[in-house]
């Protein structure tokens, strides 16, 4: 007759969840010592953590968001410049945010691998050199048609609205590696 | 051959090139990898500077002033 339904009983009251605040406090509060304080600084750093991974995950879905709208605007046209060039902008100062916040609380060199000695380039800077230098022989040479550069070969690709977001996303990426 | 086939194979060296340092870089770690170069170019301000002006221009390049 009752099928489906479910009987509450008034001696069974659904567990209760502690917020990582509350935990914090009772460890902090609990007179057994050491071991006590250290799983309260673990749970401050999994809150703390767990914050800054929310605030990232809004940033990229906003940054993602707004790629979106940028990427659909009308290519040549002023609006289009104005918002790729306010994006960037506002990501280099968002890095800079975050990188002098950051600045006092990391040692020198920490978590970083020692610097390589200026040999260790020289293959970057070959195979970039090599890709200039294509580009301009390709670039320089007639007849245009017959002679691609990066720019035809992508063109008909950032043709297609979710190729050019992905490649705005790329590009959005690469600034903020150059920027923090 | 065309020459615009010559292009295409160009770019695929090329393309080759930037693959090979990349995986070679991470097996045998006797050179810098595409993301200690990054690190590199970023340490000086100077440098730093001049690659985020590039990477706007390339913004604006691609995003822009690509014809659709």
């Amino acid at each position: 007759m009752h099928r489906g339904r479910r009987r509450l009983s008034p001696a069974a009251p659904p567990p209760v969840r502690p917020s990582p605040q509350s935990i914090v406090t009772a460890a902090v509060e609990s007179p057994s010592g050491e071991e006590h304080r250290c799983r309260a600084e673990e749970v401050a750093i999994a809150v703390e953590v767990s914050g800054r991974t929310r605030r990232t995950a809004l940033a990229v879905a906003a940054g993602l968001l707004c790629g979106w709208w940028v990427t659909a605007l009308t290519p040549f046209s002023a609006g289009a410049t104005v918002a790729v060039l306010a994006f960037g902008a506002a990501e280099v100062a968002g890095a800079e945010v975050l990188r002098r916040r950051r600045r006092p609380h990391r040692p020198s060199g920490a978590g970083r691998r020692p610097a390589l000695r200026g040999v260790a380039y020289l293959p970057w800077v070959l195979a970039v050199a090599g890709l200039a230098a294509w580009e301009l022989f390709e670039l320089f040479s007639l007849p245009r048609s017959a002679h691609p550069t990066i720019s035809s070969l992508v063109d008909p690709l950032l043709a297609h609205h979710v190729l050019r977001w992905l490649a705005f996303a790329g590009w959005a990426w690469l600034g903020w590696e150059l920027a923090r | 051959m065309t020459s615009r086939a010559w292009g295409y194979l160009g770019w695929a060296v090329v393309a080759a090139c930037f693959a090979v340092v990349e995986l070679g870089a991470v097996a045998t770690r006797r050179w810098a990898t595409v993301a200690d170069a990054l690190r590199a170019l970023t340490r000086r301000r100077t440098l730093q500077l001049a690659c985020l002006a590039g990477w706007l221009w390339l913004g604006w390049h691609f995003f822009v002033r690509s014809s659709r």
